[in-house]
This record gives C-alpha cells, structure tokens and sequence, in this order.
C-alpha cells in the first residue's frame, strides 16, 4: 500500500528610559521611533481564500541587491550542486540597521540605509578575494567585542571571519583552531559551558567528491541522487576558548552520537534548565536531540520523540526552527522535509517529550508537495502568535522531465497562526510576487527598516535573492527587543524572554540560528496583538539562568535590554 | 443452364466445401483436446510445422507445468505461423517459465516488432517491466496498450499502480477512473482513486472513496485498511476513531485472514486508542501486532508513547531501543540498495546486500538480490553458488 503505513505490504513582542540602555552595546541608546502603525481591527484570516490583510511585496530590485546566485551550465546538477546556499541579516556595523549577508561561492555583504536600500560593501569589508565552495553561515559575536563576527561553511572548506569593529572582516581561521570540513552547511553559535564564549557547531551532509556517484537514475533518468547512496558526514562542535582560539570538542561533549547528513541546526533552551541544547535536521536518517548535561550531551532524538516523522520513520530533514507557536511557555520544534513527506512540527509537552502535531495543526496537506528547506516562526502580523514562512524548490533540476505534475522552482510558503489552535496556509492571498516559484533554500527573518514588521530574506538557488518586505497593514502592537549579555556572551543567544499582557504571555526566544544554512536578525521581536496598553512587563532569563524583568516596557518601538540592568 | 441454376449450384458447392472444413477442423480440434500428451509430442515431431498442434502441445506442457517443452512448441507455432499473436504470446509465456521475465521480454520484443500494435504484448512486457521494479518503463508500455486497446480495465489499472509509485498522481487518477468505469464493482480501481487521493493528501476525497471499496468488497482487508487508516490520519472528532474501529474490527476476529493484514488491522486499531490517549486499550493490540510482525517499526514507535503513558519506562526504554534496531537495519538496507544502483556491476554491494537480508532471515528478498545477479550477470557464478547454499539451508523458504 502507497502510504507509509501500509506501504510494506503492496509491494507494498516607553520603556523606562533610565533603566533600558541602547540595545547593541550599553554604549548607545538605540531606541528608535515608533513607526508601526496598526491600522483598524479586522477578524483573522482564518481560511486560505479569505482576504488577508498580510502582505509582502517583492523589492529586491528597488534595494539594490543585485547578487545571482550561479547557475551552473551542465544539467542535470549533482546533489552539490543542487543543495543551494544560506543568507542572513546580520548589523555588522552596529547601526541598527539590518545588513545582508548572502553565502555563494563569492560571498557578499550588503550594507542596509535602514530605509530600505543596501549598497554593496563587500569590497570595503575586505571579502571581495574570498571565494570557496561556501554553503551557509553563522553570524554570532565570539569574542564580545560587540560586533558580529561570522563563520562560512561550504564544501571542503569554513572559514571564520572576525569583525574588525565592522571595518572589516578578517579570515581568522589559520589562528582559530579550526579545520575545513568536508560539507559543512547548518552552522549555529551557542554557549555550551556557561562561559560567556560562543561556541560553534557545524553540521556536515555526506561523503561527496569526484569519485561518488555523481548522478543516479530517479524513474529511469539521471538526475541528482539521494543522499541516502552516501556516506553520512557527522558534524563537528568548537569549544570557544577565548583569545581566538577553538577546540575541537565533538567526542568529548558526546556530539559523535548523532546520525550525519545534517542540513539543519539551532540551540534552544526547550526545558528551562538554563543550558544550550542542540537539534539537529538530518536528511533521511533519524534527527537528533542534543540535550546539554553540564559538559556532556546526550542524545534524546529517539525518546523525546523529535528523531522521526509521524509515523515513526526517518525523513529527509532540511531546515528547522525553534518557537513556541501555541504561548504556553514551552518552546517547539519545527523541521522542514521532502515533497509527500509530513513537515513535522514537534509540539514541547514538557519533561523532554515532544508531540508530532503537523497534521492536526494544519500543515500537512498544504505543503505535502514541497521540497522544504528554508523555514522561520515570525510573527508577520504582529498578533501575538508565531506564523511560518518556508522556502520550497525541488533537489532535481529536472524533476520535469521525471514526472512532469512536479517543478524545481516551487512557491514560498506562508502559513498564519490560528491562536495556535491551527495554521492557515495563506496561499494565493499572498501577494504573487512574493510566493512565486523559485528555487528555495536559505531563508533569513528581521525587520531591515525597523517598523515593527518582520521582513524575509529568501534565498533563489538559480536567480537573485528575494528580499520581501513586510506591508501587513492590519498588525498589532510590537515589541523589538536587543539584548546585550555582559555577564555572559553579549549577543544573549539562548536567553529567553516572556512578556506579560495581562493575563497572558509571550515567550520568544533570542537566537539568530535555525532556518537553513541561514542566520537572522537575533533581536527579539513580539507581536503583541491589538489589546496591549501602553507598555508590557518584560521577563528575561539570560542564557545560565539570571532572570531579570523590566515591569514597563514601551510598546511599538525598539528598546535593548542589557544584563543586570533589570530587577531581579 | 440459367444463371441462377449456376448460381445456386455453386452455392451448394460452397456450403459442402466450407461445411467439409468446418468438420474437418472440429474433428481435429476434438482430437487435439483429447489427445494424450505423448500423442501431443508425437505429432509435434512428425508436423513440426503444423501450429495448431505445437499451440495445444504448448498449452498442455504449461498446464503439466513441462515448461521446456511448452516453450519449444511454442517457438515452433511462432515459427509456422509468425502472424498469429497468440503463438507469440504463448511463446513468451511459457519462455518466461524457463528463464525469466527477461527471456520472456525479448520474445515479447520479437513479437512486436511483427505486431506493433499487439496491446496484449505491450500489457505483458509492462508486467514484467513492473515485476522488475522498472516502473517508468512499465508505464509507458501499459499507456502505450491502453492507446491501443482502451477497453482492457487491467491496462488502466496497470497505468493507475505504475503511475501511483512514480507519483504521476494526476494520470494515475485517470487510469484508475477509466478501470473502474470499465469494471464498476472492481473495488481496486476505487481504492487506486483513494491512494492518489491520500498521498495528495485529500482525504476529503479519499474516504467516501475507500467507504465505497469496502461496500463493493466486504470482505477484501485492503479497503478496510486504507479506510481505516485514512481515518486516522485525517481524524479531528472521536467519532472518526470509533468509525475506524468498527472498520477493523471484521479483521481482528479468528479468522485466515493473511498474518501480515492482521499486524496491519491491529496497528490501526492500536492507533486509534493511542490517539485518544486511551493507552491501556491500545495496548493489548499493539503488543499482539508486535508479536506478529517483531521488525514493524511502527508498531515499536506507537508502543513507546503508550507505555509512557501507562507509567511503564522500562518498557518504553525497551521499545525505544528495539525501533532504534529496526530504523537502523532498514537504514543500512537503503544505503546498500541506493549504492547498488549507483553501482550496479559491482558485485559485493549486491553480495553485502544478500547477506544483510538474510541475517535478518529475510530469505525471500536474498533470494531476490541473487536472482537479479543471475538475471543480469553481475557475480552470476557468486550468485548461483550462493543461492544453491541458500537453497540447501533454507529448502522451503528459498522455493
């Protein structure tokens, strides 16, 4: 029978100004205006074809980001070919303004006016002579200098780049401690020990090179193969060991434990325990749960229930992200996958055990024909609750020609959260130019014009980059929040924050990782839906486990939270 | 003499003539039908070239199951009468016999290249194309007989099976409406609509489909199984379980139905229960399901979640561990089998491929790997000795 169950058998979201600082360093108030505007309330969409007032518009041309991606010449393409590229927002400089990053085998930093265009600076920053077989990214502040410093995976190679107090970027690698992988793409930056260092793990797919299969047969035409004739490779863990230098330490934290072929990472603190733990998206084999023992991590992808699909078999793992879409506080799991495979969404029940929820959610049916690979919690219209957006495109160039009622480029998905009860695929509500075919990979979240939308950065394997911009005119309220750890690591990546509305909360996560190969903007963003007053108590639960709350923060503008500036 | 006397003289003559014939070719259809089989073998050595005798011969030989021997008359009728399709198609069947599909194949090739438009050769060769996991190729040739012959329900279903494993959803959707118009109380057509249905996901469609199947055929377990399943996946009110379970239940009470249907009933009814977080009734179903089928990986996942919620950790750590098995063993045969077709003249990847599966005791599927070496000569003497070995250990099975 065809489904997998009975397949054996057929042959089976003002601030107190005194107490809230500048959000990227304690050195500058970076508050900006208040710039969102909620326009007049409307029920929500709750039906695919019904009008939906969230909008994103295509202005990529209009920003001036004039970067393609190659497009290789002989077809069909191999699985390296085919695997495509991350991107990330990133503030290099510390304006508060969101800069763009795209990963190709000529990497290119875009510098963003905070107003909507972004010039080409790649030049200036001293990357224009770095080129290599570069896949995705990972943009995190590892020796807390304040500016973000970047690591590039790719094929054979990952180079760590220090940021010269965004005057340039550096390749430190010879220095670092770090080797080349043989194919590395999902990169994420987490303080495992508690030591106020980032630490960097970089996940590798499979054994590729010249003399592995190159091309299989799919249905009698060569096309690229599966990675499951492959060998799987097994990612790598950096221990931050301060002055610039990294250990390599994947067996003695127990990373060797886990399956391979890994296109998607990002840490998460989903049990309160105030540690990093890691998930790992793996391509056809199962997916892995690092969970952070205080120097050992165990593996519970098998028991927490996140290492299989429904129906408890492997599926082909793309991209993932951490979020908690239904605001009970715990913090969910969702994996991107293959055309007809269930995009799992792993709903957090508490006690380390996770619930497989994407049919009753919604998710299922609308993007049973996807190639995932890219995906995202945002909140685009501000109402409180985590949406989805996820970046599609077939592994085979030409899928067409193997059964033609598939496609190589496929439409970008956004799906809208329903109070968490389900989520509505927006479909054809979306504006077309922002859900036309493309070859989806790598997929960026953050508000590069600071209007309290969160905007898309989408990466066209065979074309330019989309950058979509958010013009929901029916949001809610906002909260952009900027945390500055001091005594830990200064991006705070794993803090958890919870606002307070009333008798509900929001929690949000701040992380830059997640998605596919990609890196977003780690400021934390909240929508807060239409019946907020006029400011919200913060909570925030830095990485280690300091809680601190700020009892009246601003709506609808930007603040930065910096540790031990709360009260306890 | 008047024209009209000629007329009807010769109209006489005729009736005579064609009378005498029609005799004659009765009483030799009667003395074929009743000859013995030596007798049988006796003419076809004195009129080898009568095909009329070499056809009977032929059938006769595959009935007594004397394959070579069908297959030598067969070949003699095609030879005496290359213009009959059916010589050829008897040709092909009895070859098929002796060596394989693929000897069957190339006779079926022969055949229509002398009838290109012989629809029968083109279903038999996408059966074969099928029975070798050549799926695009076997739907080409069932379309390319259906264009032909478009009222042959088999050749829609074919196209519908076909296009079901290479996901040409729409076009299989097609066949399986074409077989069930031709067949309308053929559940299989109905329940090849509900496949394509599912995997598209429109369970909306699937269900009436698959409730449909089960009134057509109130016996046959697949309706019931794919209704039962689809309710499951698709359930969003209890009542969609307990429509499962009365779905099932037919299928669980003593009965021959096949072990691998009965895993399957008692997964399902397993689930249903799990579903509703009614861990103790599930229990009982999944514990036998697992007895039935110890490599249902399925069937060690669900299990984790009821002994959990049942309080039972031990148990659900056990079950973890044997679903780890499982997963990793089906794991490493995906590996081997991807890389066999990546390398398919290598030899030991086929070999290494063998053994994995009969350390698991999965003889049918080694026999499988060794009979694919022989069929296309990679490592054929390995194999041949191979499957002798096998043969001697596992006599019954291996047969």
């Amino acid at each position: 029978m065809p489904t997998p169950r009975v397949s054996p058998l057929s042959l089976l979201a003002l601030l107190l100004p005194s107490v809230l600082y500048g959000c990227l360093s304690p050195r500058q108030n970076e508050t900006g205006p208040v710039t969102a505007s909620p326009g007049p309330s409307s029920p929500p969409a709750s039906s695919p074809t019904a009008p939906s007032p969230v909008a994103f518009r295509d202005v990529t041309s209009a920003a001036g980001l004039n970067y393609r991606w190659p497009r290789p010449t002989k077809r069909p393409l191999n699985i390296l070919q085919t695997i495509g590229y991350g991107c990330a927002f990133l503030d290099y400089d510390r304006d508060d303004r969101l800069d763009i990053l795209l990963i190709g085998p000529r990497p290119a930093i875009y510098r963003g006016d905070g107003k909507g265009r972004f010039s080409d600076v790649t030049a200036a920053l001293r990357l224009d002579d770095t080129q290599a077989d570069f896949r995705g990214c990972a943009v995190g502040d590892y020796d807390n200098d304040g500016f973000p410093d970047l690591y590039i995976s790719g094929f054979r190679t990952g180079l760590l780049f220090r940021n010269e107090e965004g005057k340039r970027f550096r390749n430190v690698t010879p220095t670092s401690g770090m080797t080349p992988q043989p194919w590395g793409g999902a990169c994420a930056w987490g303080d495992i020990n508690g030591d106020g260092l980032l630490d960097l793990y970089v996940g590798n797919y499979v054994r590729f090179g010249p003399d592995a299969p190159q091309l299989c047969a799919t249905n009698g035409i060569m096309t690229a193969c599966t990675p499951h004739g492959y060998a799987p490779e097994k990612g790598v863990l950096y221990l931050n060991q301060g002055n610039g230098r990294f250990r390599e330490a994947t067996k003695d934290w127990g990373a060797h434990t886990v399956s391979g072929k890994t296109l998607g990472v990002a840490f998460a603190d989903f049990d309160n325990s105030g540690r990093q733990h890691l998930a790992l998206a793996n391509d056809g084999v199962p997916g892995d749960l690092l969970v952070n023992r205080q120097g050992k991590f165990e593996n519970i992808g098998d028991t927490a229930g996140t290492a299989y699909g429904p129906a408890g078999k492997p599926y082909a793992g793309m991209g993932l992200d951490w979020g908690d879409f239904d605001n009970d506080g715990k913090i969910d799991l969702m994996v991107t996958a293959y055309a007809r495979e269930d995009k799992p969404l792993y709903r957090n029940e508490g006690d380390g055990l996770f619930s497989e929820v994407s049919q009753t959610m919604g998710l299922v049916a609308p993007t049973s024909p996807d190639v995932a690979f890219g995906v995202k919690w945002l909140d685009f219209d501000n109402d409180g609750w985590l949406d989805l957006a996820l970046a599609n495109g077939h592994t085979s160039d030409n899928i067409a020609d193997i059964n033609p009622e598939l496609t190589y480029r496929q439409p970008t998905r956004f799906f809208r959260n329903e109070k968490g009860q389900r989520f509505a695929d927006l479909g054809e509500s979306i504006r077309e130019e922002a859900r036309r075919p493309i070859v989806g990979r790598g997929l960026a979240t953050g508000d590069y014009d600071n209007d309290g939308r969160i905007d898309l950065l989408i990466v066209d394997g065979e074309g330019p980059p989309l950058l979509l911009h958010n013009e929901t005119t029916d949001g809610g309220n906002y909260l952009t929040l900027r945390l500055v750890g001091k005594k830990r690591h200064r991006d705070a990546y794993g803090a958890v924050v919870t606002v307070r509305i009333g008798n509900t909360t929001r929690t949000r996560i701040c992380h830059a990782d997640g998605s596919f190969f990609s890196s977003s903007d780690p400021r934390v963003h909240f929508g807060l839906g239409k019946d907020t007053g006029r400011t919200v108590a913060v909570t925030v639960r830095w990485a280690g486990g300091l809680t601190e709350t700020w009892p009246t923060v601003a709506v609808n503008t930007r603040h930065t939270l910096t540790e031990g500036d709360g009260k306890p | 003499m008047t024209r009209r006397r000629i007329l009807l003289i010769l109209l006489g003559v005729t009736v005579l003539v064609a009378g005498g014939l029609r005799i004659r070719q009765t009483m030799r259809q009667n003395y074929l039908a009743t000859a013995s089989f030596d007798r049988l073998l006796e003419n076809s050595r004195t009129s080898p070239a009568d095909a009329g005798v070499q056809m009977t011969l032929a059938r006769r030989a595959i009935e007594q199951k004397r394959y070579d021997v069908a297959a030598t008359a067969a070949e003699k009728a095609v030879r005496a009468e290359p213009q009959d399709p059916e010589a050829w198609l008897l040709w092909a069947k009895a070859t098929g016999f002796v060596g394989g599909g693929g000897a069957a194949d190339l006779v079926l090739k022969e055949c229509l290249k002398v009838h290109p438009a012989c629809a029968p050769a083109l279903f038999e060769r996408a059966k074969i194309a099928q029975g070798n996991g050549d799926y695009p190729t076997a739907f080409d040739l069932a379309e390319q007989a259906a264009r032909i012959d478009a009222r042959q329900p088999d050749y829609w279903r074919l196209i519908g099976d076909t296009g079901l494993l290479l996901r040409h959803l729409d076009t299989a959707r097609d066949a399986f409406r074409k077989a069930a118009e031709l067949t309308p109380d053929d559940w299989q057509p109905v329940v090849g609509m509900g496949r394509v249905e599912e995997l598209q996901k429109q369970y909306a469609e699937a269900i009436p489909r698959y409730r449909d199947a089960v009134r057509l055929a109130p016996l046959q377990p697949e309706p019931r199984l794919y209704l039962a399943n689809a309710l499951i996946d698709s359930a969003t009110t209890p009542a969609a379980y307990e429509e499962a379970r009365q779905i099932l239940a037919p299928l669980l009470q003593p009965s021959d139905l096949a072990p691998a249907w009965r895993v399957m009933a008692l997964r399902y009814q397993g689930e249903t229960y799990r579903k509703e977080r009614k861990w103790s009734q599930a229990l009982p179903f999944l514990e036998e399901g697992a007895r039935g089928n110890p490599g249902d990986e399925e069937i060690h996942f669900l299990l984790i979640s009821v002994y959990r919620g049942l309080g039972r950790q031990k148990e659900a750590a056990l079950a973890v561990a044997r679903h780890r098995e499982i997963i990793a063993y089906k794991s490493e045969i995906r590996t081997l089998r991807s890389q066999v077709d990546a390398h398919p003249q290598d030899a030991a990847l086929r070999i290494k491929l063998a053994r994995l599966y009969e350390s698991r005791g999965n003889i049918r599927d080694t026999v499988g790997v060794y009979r694919q070496m022989i069929d296309r000569n990679v490592g054929a003497d390995t194999a041949r000795a191979a499957l002798e070995a096998l043969r001697k250990r596992y006599a019954d099975a291996a047969r």
